[in-house]
């Protein structure tokens, strides 16, 4: 537990100042491709991809890593050609087959009036043959005929060979009528040389794909969304977000009620502390099973763990137990070759080496989060919370230890990394893998009892370097380690296409239709590929918050003081409070004061806090005046329960978001 | 037809409504190729269309001579089926031969010019 008390403190420290970052210059020509602009709700347009909005030349200057977007915007995307001239594709011999496709078409449908008034004709010739109904119609089919032959002759010249099948086929059967299925030929072969026509201008065209992910902090993987006139997903319907604060889905509902126990838990264990009823290293390591309730299990978990897999008598009696083992079986006069008795004797090592090798990497990463000595002297020394000198190295060694956790996780083997999921396989298959090298050689041995002892205890070794590996994983998702790592593999989208940059056109992401919050990012993708040129890929990130005024309920830990209180006890104390805050955060655009003033990340809203001055309850009301999105605050309020001013009627209090700095840190709380 | 002996044939063809194609030529000539293919009748010829090969000059008489054939690379003239005037005339080898074959379209063409007058 005690190590779990520095692993908080380390998240304590952690920063959670955000502004937006650039790549400046634009590196390569997908980047210089793409103009970014952010469109608030308003119309109003703001610059990203360059310093201001020329809206005459939208020449990218700098690439979003990441910007900061208002979560209500849309950000529009400039595509701007660039095509190299020399790789453009001509789509003349593309048109020239189409207009002939669509000529011969027209020529079977008249083929097909021929035919039928033919028939007609003939049908009238029999019956009438000097009629004047059948001269008329005698005649019209002489100009059809004429004209047919005509628009004929002008697709397939009199000296082409085309002409000449044609002919041939009319002479053997069937007159004119033998021309449909050869016109139909004609057709289908159109098509195909299209299809070839187009499979070689695939080839030879330049082509941008452009792709939208959003990154959820607590997802693993990226969700898709659309880009207008470059994948065919569907379009979102526009999402109902409340800047108030106020109208909370059932998702944030539960999540608040859960951040609010966690709040009054924390505050009546401060207190307890504060009031000397249990120590402050007491008070410490229940706050923190009740901040991240998760996080101290695993840690629970973690150190058992390491004590037993780093237990070097452990491994040392697994190897004894195994040289008896094979004692035992020499002694009883099993009749092996000399090669076979020399890799009988090997084996013991063989295995614990093979063990040992694998408990390393473990070993080295459950040795960082339970092994924090130095800290744990560190926290001793914090005689109180007022020793702020110590809470100053301490916080900077907390920050030591936070690299060092991250720096063990990426430095684990990838398939450790991974072991959540496929461990068990693994592992089982490396035992059976060693017993089955011993089954080859000594059949009777690996029956034995003896053996069998050994391999029970070789199992027993992997399933605790299993156990442990899963603890990495669950400690890496709680303190959201995967999340640093931004380049989460993109899933491949289907519905994505490649669009010709003759076709390009401009696009934009409304941020309305996407299911968000603040701190996720929409990630923006675009391969760029040239003909005889390797891909070129370039990603724009943008971190969605909120610009302007917007409100959240924020679950608070005060010290409160009474102004005035008949047994004069007016000194602080903590309690639980509930704040409507309301935030403003100014654009990058805005004026000097106001930048300065949002430098400060101030917020002014109402609280509501359960007070108990001298052992009477009461609740308070009043306003509250927050820095650093509500990690300091100062409130002032009227406590509804006093009946005079020495009743501690009015009230003031210093707090913290405690639980949302927790959650900027990356732990999760939920 | 072949007009050698009798024209009678040819005779009641230009006193009816019907089309008519005149050939000149001797025997295994390019127009009596023309005639041959003709009678085959699988080009889709129509009951109103006649053709005629004219392998004795002397059975037409000297006005059809000049009207039909007013030069001697003239071997052939498509008649109008109302009118009977010359629709087209001209060399068999070139307008209705093609590659030493029967041109099937050409005679539907020329046919068709003569039907509609």
């Amino acid at each position: 537990m005690k190590t779990l008390c520095c692993l908080i403190l380390v998240l304590l420290t952690v920063s959670c100042a955000h502004h937006s970052v650039y790549d400046e210059p634009p590196t390569n020509r997908a980047d210089k491709m793409l103009y970014y602009y952010e469109q608030d709700s308003m119309g109003e347009n703001y610059a990203i991809s360059s310093g201001t909005i020329d809206p005459n030349n939208y020449v990218s200057t700098r690439v979003p890593s990441p910007a900061l977007v208002d979560i209500d915007s849309t950000v529009k995307i400039k595509v701007r050609a660039q095509p190299d001239k020399t790789s453009r594709f001509s789509d003349k011999p593309m048109k020239e087959l189409l207009d002939r496709k669509n000529k011969l078409i027209v020529l079977m449908t008249s083929l097909d009036e021929l035919m039928t008034l033919n028939t007609e004709t003939l049908g009238a010739y029999a019956i009438e043959p000097d009629g004047e109904e059948t001269d008329q119609l005698i005649q019209e089919l002489a100009v059809k005929t004429g004209d047919f032959i005509t628009a004929f002759m002008s697709l397939f010249p009199r000296d082409s060979d085309a002409y000449a099948t044609a002919t041939a086929l009319v002479g053997s059967g069937g007159g004119l009528g033998a021309l449909a299925p050869f016109l139909q030929m004609e057709i289908d072969e159109i098509d195909q040389a299209n299809k070839e026509i187009q499979k070689a201008a695939q080839k030879r065209s330049s082509t941008l794909r452009i792709n939208a992910f959003v990154d959820r902090p607590t997802e693993k993987e990226l969700s898709a969304i659309h880009v207008k006139g470059y994948d065919s997903l569907p379009e979102q319907k526009t999402v109902a977000r409340d800047r108030s604060g106020i109208t909370l889905s059932e998702e944030e509902r539960v999540k608040l009620q859960k951040q609010i126990k966690a709040t009054e838990d924390l505050a009546r264990t401060l207190e307890s502390v504060r009031a000397k009823e249990i120590t402050l290293h007491e008070g410490l390591n229940e706050i923190l099973g009740q901040v991240a309730p998760d996080l101290a299990e695993q840690v629970e978990k973690a150190e058992e763990l390491a004590k037993k897999i780093t237990d070097s008598e452990r491994l040392k009696m697994v190897h004894e137990s195994f040289d008896t083992a094979i004692a035992k079986v020499k002694q009883d006069g099993h009749n092996f070759t000399d090669e076979q008795l020399t890799k009988l004797e090997q084996l013991p090592s063989m295995l614990i080496n093979s063990l040992a090798k694998d408990v390393k990497g473990v070993e080295a990463t459950l040795k960082i989060i339970t092994d924090a000595e130095q800290l744990t002297k560190a926290w001793k020394n914090v005689g109180s919370v007022q020793d702020l000198n110590s809470m100053a190295i301490l916080a900077m060694d907390s920050k030591q230890l936070w690299n060092d956790i991250i720096y063990a996780y990426y430095e684990l083997p990838q398939w450790l990394q991974t072991a959540a999921d496929s461990t068990d396989l693994f592992l089982n298959q490396e035992v059976e893998g060693v017993e089955l090298a011993a089954v080859e050689q000594l059949q009777d041995l690996i029956e034995s009892e003896e053996l069998q002892a050994v391999a029970d205890d070789i199992k027993s070794y992997y399933e605790d370097i299993q156990a442990s590996i899963e603890v990495i994983n669950e400690i890496a998702g709680i303190l959201q380690i995967t999340q640093i790592d931004s380049t989460k593999v993109a899933p491949s989208i289907p519905e994505s296409f490649d669009v010709d940059l003759e076709n390009l056109q401009d696009t934009s992401i409304n941020l309305k239709k996407v299911e968000l919050q603040a701190g996720d990012t929409i990630l923006v993708k675009a391969t760029l590929k040239e003909p005889g040129r390797k891909p070129v890929e370039s990603t724009a990130e943008f971190k969605i918050t909120h610009y302007g005024w917007h409100a959240r309920l924020s679950p608070s830990v005060v010290l409160v003081r009474p102004d005035q209180l008949a047994s004069g006890n007016t000194e602080f104390r903590f309690a639980p409070a509930l704040g409507w805050m309301h935030h403003y955060r100014p654009r990058p655009s805005a004026n000097d004061f106001l930048q300065i003033v949002g430098a400060f990340q101030p917020a002014l809203g109402m609280h509501s806090t359960f007070l108990n001055f001298d052992n009477e309850s009461g609740i308070g009301l009043g306003g509250t005046l927050s820095f650093w999105n509500d990690r300091l605050q100062f409130g002032l309020g009227y406590n509804l329960s006093a009946s005079s001013s020495d009743e501690g009627e009015i009230y003031y209090f210093i707090g913290s978001d405690l639980i949302g700095l927790l959650q900027a840190a990356g732990v999760n709380t939920n | 037809m072949m007009v050698n002996m009798s024209r009678d044939k040819l005779d009641a063809a230009l006193n009816n409504n019907l089309s008519i194609c005149v050939l000149i030529g001797i025997p295994g000539s390019d127009p009596d190729k023309v005639h041959t293919c003709m009678d085959r009748k699988t080009w889709g010829n129509k009951p109103w269309q006649r053709w005629f090969i004219v392998t004795n000059p002397a059975k037409l008489t000297p006005a059809e001579r000049q009207l039909w054939f007013p030069s001697a690379s003239t071997n052939y003239v498509f008649l109008g089926r109302n009118t009977k005037a010359v629709v087209s005339s001209g060399s068999v080898s070139s307008d209705l031969r093609l590659n030493n074959k029967c041109d099937y379209i050409a005679f539907k063409q020329k046919f068709a010019q003569a039907d509609a007058q």
